[in-house]
């Protein structure tokens, strides 16, 4: 196999939770990010998913050099990042983008459509006043606005065209990486499938690589070819998204996918929900971080923090008892009725024969 | 009887020189002990119908503008105040999305308890401590006692919303408003508070009007479903019924756009364009701008509410829509 576009090798982060006097020995911390392997391969969308305080937010920013990890490595097509001053990094940044969740806030106000797509192309030095206008009616006709719109403010777009100004930008120095940080989670349905079915046209278009955070399942399946599911600071499991719907290994996982609403009302009512909630990220348990909440736990999951083992092709999970727990059972649901998909062919239909816009 | 009936309810607010209707003519009902799901995108005015109901509208920017909001037979747009909040946290109780907001961060939990069972129950303060600490245990606070003392800062998320939902129900109330309850919580959370309100419902027999964007929590929760866009209900229809038969071209094209974890598409349906704001709305379907079988009627008419099967109304000039493509 290739080498990985990006890899993590031993991650940590840590936050000090309480300020303390300075001459504190015990000072406490939040172990965000907590020993987490991870590969990006290129050309790959590979999905981090997991609840708030898994640390998934802050491992997109250490894979980024957003942040500097404490311990561990980023590896950019085998050269680390980690120790890279600010300066070495700059050259660097080009090929790694982010999109935040909130397009409102990652974009600034006062700066026009045309600034803002503009911008890293005149951080990063690239082409002259004319290139960059050229440049930037592209990018904006690459994610589907109009080039007029360049004269427009962040405040007088739509929400769903403000994330596409914020992919434009992100897209302007021709990243190798582009990293959605809950992308969509801030957007209305409608106008969520939008921005979905256009990340997967860029990735196909420009050969991009993607790396989304999310904590929703379903956006998992529909944009990700692989999935990383994380929980207090670890990776617990990874597999390919199909395998991973389908056949769950991890309890986590099993009780994650158990929990998401499904659009299907004859589904109601048939899934197991987890217990209790997230321990302290300051305080984590001993042994395997899930058994707390485990229905499976032992008592040997207490002593031992178990690693990330293969188990099957191309899948890794951490868990003592992976070997004998029961057969996966994912809540199964209804396909969409045949009389919606009827009438959602015959929308499209209609919709193809008048002119298309966004 | 409906336990709840709000009937062509329209509200508007304040807006530059002129009122903005936020609510048009908006009508449906409740029947007691059941779940109505208020489904729709950000600012369909579902939530506006909730606070509503409950005479809690932001005064003085908006108000009603006409219409009834019938409770236990009594209407309470035409109800004064006094005996408004005579009804909140007795006969009707709400909670919200982020019960950080929502809960006095000055009072304890027990204390914020106390308040409102004595507020309309002649109880004895040692009376309503007991009965305080019983709706800690039922809503699954584990160890009551201690959480009676705290402050609604030191409690997780989960467990904020699990003491909104104590202090809602705390009174056996007719009716329970949940405007986004789980939205703000983490799927295995989601489940818990989901489950929990769902089984206090079959114990209490008190209805819900549940407000939500997700329709997987409306499959999840609800008996019967209104679709709100613009201002309008759309469609109403008991929970199968939209979900296997929907008829509006809104409704049909939400239900396409939502990624299924049980299959992938290679695109989902979309909805061009987005909602219109209220300074935008025609005299006709709101939805027409963005509907590819919109005609000239669509623009200039309101289309009412039409039962196509027993309780499934829409409002679509064009529905049945495959009547076009034969």
């Amino acid at each position: 196999m290739s080498e990985p576009l990006l890899a993590a090798r031993g991650l940590v982060r840590r936050y000090p939770v309480d300020k303390g006097f300075w001459l504190s020995r015990g000072r406490r911390f939040v172990r965000a990010v907590d020993g987490v392997d991870l590969e990006v391969r290129r050309g790959e969308t590979l999905a981090v998913v997991g609840e708030s305080g898994c640390g998934k937010s802050t491992l997109a920013r250490l894979l980024l050099r957003l942040e500097r990890p404490d311990a561990g490595a980023v590896l950019l097509e085998g050269r680390d990042l980690a120790p890279l001053s600010e300066r070495a990094l700059r050259p660097l940044r080009r090929r790694l983008q982010i999109v935040f969740q909130d397009p409102y806030a990652s974009l600034n106000p006062r700066l026009s459509v045309g600034a803002l797509v503009g911008e890293p192309l005149l951080v990063h030095g690239l082409g002259d006043a004319a290139f960059r206008r050229r440049r930037v009616a592209e990018l904006l006709e690459l994610v589907g606005l109009r080039p007029a719109l360049a004269g427009r403010f962040p405040h007088e777009l739509s929400g769903g065209q403000r994330q596409r100004v914020a992919i434009a930008r992100a897209l302007a120095t021709g990243p190798d990486l582009l990293v959605g940080d809950e992308p969509v989670s801030a957007l209305d349905v409608s106008v969520q499938a939008q921005v979905l079915n256009l990340l997967a046209e860029l990735k196909a278009r420009l050969g991009l690589t993607l790396l989304i955070i999310t904590h929703d399942l379903a956006v998992v399946r529909q944009v990700a070819e692989r999935v990383a599911v994380m929980y207090l600071g670890r990776v617990v499991e990874t597999a390919p998204t199909d395998q991973l719907l389908a056949a769950p290994r991890h309890p986590y996982t099993r009780a994650l996918l158990a929990a998401v609403p499904r659009p299907d009302p004859a589904a109601r009512g048939r899934r197991r929900i987890l217990e209790g909630e997230l321990p302290s990220p300051v305080d984590p348990p001993s042994g395997c971080r899930f058994r707390t909440r485990c229905p499976f736990a032992v008592a040997a999951c207490a002593r031992l923090d178990p690693p990330l083992e293969p188990a099957g092709p191309g899948r890794f999970v951490a868990c003592l008892r992976t070997a004998e727990l029961p057969a996966p059972d994912p809540p199964s649901e209804a396909p969409p009725s045949a009389a919606l998909q009827r009438r959602l062919a015959l929308l499209e239909a209609a919709r193809d024969s008048t002119a298309a816009e966004c | 009887m409906p336990l709840l009936e709000v009937e062509e309810l329209s509200v508007a607010f304040a807006g530059e020189g002129r009122d903005l209707p936020v609510l048009d003519r908006v009508s449906f009902a409740l029947e007691p002990g059941c779940t109505l799901g208020l489904v729709g995108e950000s600012g369909c005015g579902k939530s506006v119908t909730a606070l509503a109901v409950m005479g809690l509208l932001p005064r003085p920017q908006a108000r009603v503008t006409g219409g009834a909001v019938r409770f236990e037979g009594r209407d309470l747009v035409q109800a004064s105040e006094a005996e408004r909040r005579a009804l909140r946290g007795a006969r009707m109780a709400m909670i919200f999305q982020e019960p950080m907001t929502s809960l006095n961060p000055a009072f304890t939990v027990g204390e914020l308890l106390v308040e409102v069972i004595r507020q309309h129950r002649p109880l004895s303060r040692a009376a309503a401590h007991e009965l305080a600490l019983e709706i800690l245990a039922r809503v699954r606070i584990p160890e009551p006692a201690r959480r009676f003392r705290q402050y609604p800062h030191e409690l997780s998320g989960g467990m904020r919303q699990r003491v909104m939902i104590a202090l809602a129900l705390v009174n056996r109330p007719a009716l329970l408003i949940a405007d986004e309850p789980t939205t703000a919580l983490d799927v295995t959370i989601q489940a818990q508070i989901l489950e929990l309100i769902r089984t206090l419902q079959a114990e209490t027999g008190t209805a819900v009007l549940l407000i939500t964007h997700d329709l997987g929590v409306i499959a999840e929760t609800a008996q019967e479903v209104a679709v709100m866009y613009a201002g309008r209900i759309v469609e109403e229809a008991p929970v199968e019924a939209l979900f296997a038969d929907p008829q509006h071209p809104y409704t049909i094209g939400l239900l396409g756009a939502i990624p299924r974890i049980g299959r992938r598409v290679e695109r989902l349906a979309v909805i061009p364009g987005s909602v219109p704001p209220p300074s935008a709305w025609g005299p006709g379907c709101r939805f027409a701008d963005r509907c590819p079988l919109a005609v000239a009627r669509c623009r200039q008419e309101r289309p009412g509410l039409r039962e196509f099967a027993p309780g499934h109304r829409v409002a679509c000039h064009r529905a049945p829509i495959e009547r076009l493509a034969a």
